[in-house]
């Protein structure tokens, strides 16, 4: 046991360094708890010790949390809330020992990590941008059950508590001693000192009582101002959740509830709650997809891990459109200067607009200084040459889905670049081999498919071309990805490659439910009530329908009559509907207020219904398509594994993490039942719905996906 | 001696004051224009040996605005930057400065140029408002409140307009436009003909805009803080100037019997130049083909009274330094502060009184033939951002030299405060 050592200094105060064995990171499990509560005792026996401090012994970490697996392993309520019991003795253990303590943090301090803190008598910590502090719980469908939902308001207050807590927030220092939540904020280099000195001066005794304004009297500090605090909490949460995540609203009751219980109360209402939810489904889906993204972020794409990737110091983007303004902002807020391309100044102007917008929300977030905006806007250098790409390590072309225009800004790109350049295309559609065909060096070429809008979607999907693209310049775009913060998965040069792909049936399939009556805001609102952030016509109308459109013909030519694409897109663009763009879509925004656009229906000559229910048919016709077609990407290997096809459905169009992502949902529903489903579907409506061999073989194996 | 070429320069758009580039602060401009140079060059930030820049108004939110730029542009944490001021001359004097460097091998890649927001120059306090606030501050009871407060005067609102300061001499006194009045008078240039020579200039300058000729030397400026509107091309140059509107103009500064106008002086403008100097070596080392090699530069001083005249010393300085003569020079670019002005310095250059007086000089220095001088217009018609307009003059001198394949040429400029500067360039290296 050496996950903490004590050192004891002169004027009797005792140092206890946390470092966890074995780790790079410090967390908190039942066995570190007991090696705790085992040196906390002994402290408390020794009668020579005046004061105590906490400091961790990694680098920019504080404590990262309390340990996730073990939190997964949990089986039952009972359990559960037995685990909360425990733990929540190690901040009453630091409250109760005879002398003062203070926690000296430099670095991360989650979760299980800012609960224990709430024990000591003092809070110190670093002005260091590393030095991040909150309560991220019910963002992996928890809620903090070390008695944080029952000290927290006590020392931030209600309304700053529950900012935290339900929204999962992670605070910078200086917030935290805005809020009171810290005593003081040092700089690194003298955390140590002033932490002994606060000790030694006896400073500790003088700490800042939270402030009582005007505000907190009427709210906060009175019955009716709490209720009333709860009810727009309540909304707030019910508005963003859609009622499909329990973790947030479970915590507020748990607040609200303890706010004038006496700590044993509290504590035990705070446990109960956290059983409940940790061994929900939810949860337990929740915190797969937390390890997805963990994992996704270590592959490397390749096998062979003595291939390294090249940095990428500078970089271009063609095409000044919506998509390659906002990788052009994408790429300077993440430190890389960016060369823009475009035919003409207009377009160029275009481009910097948008960008400069997202760096003004950014400002306005108090994401970055105006100063920090105009450093990274300025680093956007627009041109209608191909002059200054001799020294690019990358360029990504975002020029319109044509063919023959992107492949004679390739072959510009090749006689623009140097040799070890890698050639980007950002095409949602196009064959990357096409696209590059006619260039020497294709080893360099490779996709980078951005998902629109770029600032938002945090998936990029990397499309290697087989036998042609090189293993280094996977590599490098992998790395790359991270390196500007997105996740990244390396998916093969098929049509739709795998987001769009599978969304090709599922957008189908709503069309057939439109043609039967069903009206376009019905199905879109049964999808969002699966969890989807936006239904399919929704989304189309977001995508630009005649990109979509585009696409569903050639995806039409390359994958056959299961993807034959109704002809409602065909005669909707034909009519001049574009979508959100032209405000010409399935909907239409009339001063503010989205609606239903009816003259859709008379183009397409569908009468709308009237739907009194909503059937279970619907969603399933839809979703399972989609895993029939992500069933066959497995099958051809678009992709290695179903993990993958989660991460791209999850982070590439929003898949509801609740659900653990697509696959993930077809284990829980049972590969045996989608099978049977489809076979049904496919006798009443045809070939679209014939199950994928891959389907049948789990079905008849009783395997899941994830499994297999 | 290590020989020092220019590479390529670039500006912004040169944009009347108090218009489109009002809220555009100088080291924005001049960032811009630096980054896309290299851009264009397609030059590593990181073989640049130093970054030099000319401005006037040193704005006090960007001080040493080389620095400034040279890092908004992206160069290196490392690459040293200054910043130098030789009043209207300040653009010329950077790339002087970066000749010298190169000649005594201290730098082989020097960014150097020049800017100026003139809409950016501010209103100051008056003295006395700031000694009040400096009284208040330290007041602490409520008598020295008060009594303090008893000494304030309305006219400590009255503001010191920096602009109009920094175009009167502090020596002499005189404002630039009264320098220009006295050389008309002494010279007996008539209004007409600076009316007629002003005409020109916008004549010649709408002409090289249209013919595209500024393509080259001009990167577009996208607008802050939107973006959403570009700039590409020069607002000042009148196509539609005639001499009767020019004519209609009163005198500016001498109001009863001067002759020199807002029509026949330079424009107020926001501009910023950049250039790239390197030694021949580097350049052929890099693989840059220069634009032309900087035979000599020189700067002299003159009377404060009569700083209109600077160029006709400066010219001969650096001609002497080059060992060549006035005839030798193919094309001239000499700052258009005024129309009186210039015409001094044609008149002076082809007087043997002022040879043998002032020059001590047996023959006039020479003729400047009309034909060769500002042949694409000048500062009545572009605007003289006045710590940019020297750096222009280098850079638009070497691109027409090479479009006329020419062997010699002169950039030359009048200095506020009683000075000159002149530089001859040479074709290729």
């Amino acid at each position: 046991m050496s996950s903490f050592r004590v050192e004891k200094t002169a004027s009797h105060l005792a140092i206890v360094t946390f470092d966890l064995e074995g780790e790079k990171i410090n967390k908190i499990s039942t066995d570190i708890g007991k090696e705790l509560e085992v040196l906390l005792e002994g402290l408390k026996k020794d009668r020579s010790i005046q004061g105590m401090i906490l400091v961790s012994g990694k680098k920019d970490i504080f404590i990262a949390g309390a340990d996730i697996y073990e939190i997964l392993s949990v089986t039952s309520s009972q359990e559960g809330t037995e685990k909360s019991r425990e733990a929540q003795r190690l901040p009453a253990l630091i409250e109760s020992l005879p002398f003062p303590s203070v926690a000296a943090i430099h670095g991360a301090c989650l979760g299980g990590g800012l609960e224990l803190v709430l024990g000591f008598s003092y809070v110190i910590a670093t002005d260091d941008p590393k030095t991040k502090i909150g309560l991220p719980e019910v963002s992996l469908g928890i809620l903090p059950g070390m008695g944080g939902c029952v000290r927290l308001p006590k020392r931030v207050g209600l309304q700053n508590a529950l900012d935290m807590i339900l929204g999962a927030k992670v605070w910078p220092a200086k917030k935290c001693f805005k809020t009171k939540l810290i005593d003081e904020w040092v700089p690194k280099e003298i955390l140590l000192e002033r932490s002994l000195e606060v000790l030694e001066e006896g400073i500790w005794k003088k700490r800042k009582r939270e402030k009582v304004s005007i505000q907190s009297l009427l709210l906060e500090k009175n019955r009716f101002g709490r209720s009333l605090i709860y009810k727009k909490a309540k909304e707030q949460v019910l508005d963003k959740t859609k009622g499909h995540y329990p973790a947030p609203l479970r915590a507020l009751e748990v607040i609200y509830e303890t706010l004038d219980r006496g700590m044993t109360d509290a504590l035990a209402i705070e446990a109960e709650a956290f059983g409940e939810l940790v061994s929900t489904s939810i949860c337990k889906n929740l915190m797969g997809v937390f390890f997805l993204q963990e994992a996704a972020k270590k592959k490397t794409g390749s096998n062979t891990p003595d291939i390294l990737p090249k940095v990428i110091e500078h970089a271009g983007v063609v095409g000044a459109g919506a998509m390659g303004g906002g990788i052009a902002q994408l790429l300077s807020h993440r430190g890389i200067p960016v060369r823009l391309k475009d035919i003409e100044t207009k377009a160029l102007s275009r481009g910097l607009s948008t960008a400069k917008k997202l760096f003004d929300d950014l400002v306005l977030k108090k994401k970055l200084t105006t100063r920090e905006a105009y450093q990274k806007m300025i680093q956007i250098s627009p041109t209608t040459q191909y002059s200054g790409f001799k020294h690019l390590d990358l360029v990504i072309e975002a020029v319109i889905e044509d063919l023959s225009v992107k492949q004679k800004v390739f072959l510009d790109l090749q006689a623009s670049t140097s040799p070890e350049t890698i050639l980007a295309t950002n095409t949602s559609s196009l064959s990357v081999k096409d696209i590059g065909s006619a260039c020497a060096h294709p080893e360099r070429i490779i996709g980078l498919h951005f998902f629109n809008p770029v600032h938002k979607m945090p998936l990029v999907e990397v499309i290697r071309v087989k036998e042609v693209t090189s293993e280094e310049t996977v590599v490098t775009a992998v790395q790359f990805v991270k390196q500007i913060g997105k996740v990244p998965i390396v998916v093969k040069d098929v049509s739709g490659f795998l987001v769009n792909r599978i969304l090709m049936p599922y957008m189908n399939e709503a069309c057939y439910l439109l043609e039967e009556g069903i009206s376009i805001s019905m199905i879109d609102q049964t999808v969002e009530a699966f969890g989807l952030p936006m239904g399919p016509f929704a989304l189309t109308d977001a995508v630009g329908i005649d990109i979509a459109q585009k696409a569903s013909h050639v995806m039409y030519q390359a994958y056959g009559e299961r993807l034959k694409p109704h002809d409602f897109l065909d005669k909707v663009v034909q009519a001049g509907f574009l979508g959100n763009k032209n405000n010409q879509g399935f909907y239409k925004k009339d001063k503010k207020e989205k609606h239903e656009n009816a003259t859709i229906y008379s183009i397409i000559d569908v009468k709308p219904r009237e739907q009194a229910y909503v059937s279970q048919d619907w969603i399933e016709r839809m979703i399972f398509l989609m895993i029939n077609e992500a069933a066959l990407c497995l099958e051809e290997g678009v992709v290695e594994q179903p993990q993958d096809v989660d991460v791209g459905m999850v982070f590439g169009m929003g898949f509801p993490p609740f659900r653990g992502g697509l696959m993930k949902y077809a284990d829980s529903v049972g590969v045996d039942k989608i099978f049977s489903e489809l076979e049904i579907l496919e006798r009443r409506y045809g070939l679209r719905f014939k199950p994928a061999l891959l389907i049948e073989r789990l079905a008849r194996s009783g395997g899941t996906f994830y499994e297999h | 001696m290590a020989q020092a070429v220019l590479i390529d320069g670039l500006r912004s758009p040169f944009v009347k004051s108090g218009s489109k580039l009002n809220d555009v602060p100088a080291h924005e401009l001049a960032t811009v224009v630096v980054r896309d140079l290299l851009a264009k060059l397609d030059l590593s930030a990181d073989v640049v040996d130093e970054v030099i820049f000319g401005n006037i108004s040193q704005s006090s939110d960007a001080a040493n605005v080389a620095r400034v730029i040279a890092l908004n542009a992206g160069l290196p944490f490392s690459i040293p930057a200054h910043t130098v001021v030789r009043n209207c001359a300040s653009g010329m004097e950077a790339i002087s400065e970066a000749c010298d460097r190169i000649h005594l091998n201290e730098s082989e890649v020097i960014v150097c140029g020049g800017v100026e927001s003139m809409s950016n120059i501010p209103l100051i306090f008056p003295k006395n408002y700031t000694n009040f606030l400096a009284e208040w501050m330290k007041a602490k009871s409520w008598v020295q409140k008060l009594k303090t407060l008893s000494s304030f005067r309305l006219s400590m609102f009255s503001p010191r307009v920096a602009l109009l300061e920094g175009l009167t001499d502090p020596f002499c006194g005189l404002s630039m436009g009264h320098t220009a009045e006295v050389l008309a008078r002494e010279w007996n240039i008539s209004r007409k003909a600076q009316d007629e020579y002003a005409l020109q200039s916008h004549r010649l300058a709408v002409k090289a805009g249209q013919d595209g000729k500024f393509l080259d030397e001009m990167t577009p400026f996208y607008l802050p803080p939107k973006y959403d509107e570009v700039i590409q091309e020069d607002i000042g140059p009148r196509s539609q100037q005639s001499m009767e509107q020019l004519s209609k103009l009163k005198p500016v500064f001498d109001k009863y019997y001067g002759s020199v106008t807002a029509g026949n002086s330079c424009q107020i403008t926001d501009g910023a130049v950049a250039a790239v100097i390197m030694s021949s070596e580097k350049a052929a080392s890099l693989g840059y083909e220069p634009l032309a090699t900087v035979k000599s530069h020189a700067a002299v001083g003159t009377d404060p009274k009569r700083m209109g005249l600077g160029p006709v010393f400066a010219m001969h300085k650096a001609l002497q330094k080059a060992n060549l003569q006035l005839s030798d020079m193919e094309l001239i670019e000499l700052n258009e502060a005024f129309a009186a002005q210039v015409l001094a310095v044609c008149n002076a250059c082809e007087s043997e009184k002022f040879a043998k007086e002032k020059l001590g000089l047996d023959a006039p220095l020479g003729n400047i033939r009309k034909e060769i001088l500002n042949v694409n217009g000048g500062a009545i018609a572009l605007g003289h951002p006045v710590g940019a307009s020297g750096a222009r003059l280098v850079v638009t001198l070497a691109k027409e030299m090479k479009r006329r394949h020419l062997r010699y040429g002169l950039a030359t400029l009048c200095v506020g405060g009683g000075q000159g500067a002149a530089m001859i360039l040479e074709a290729g290296t």
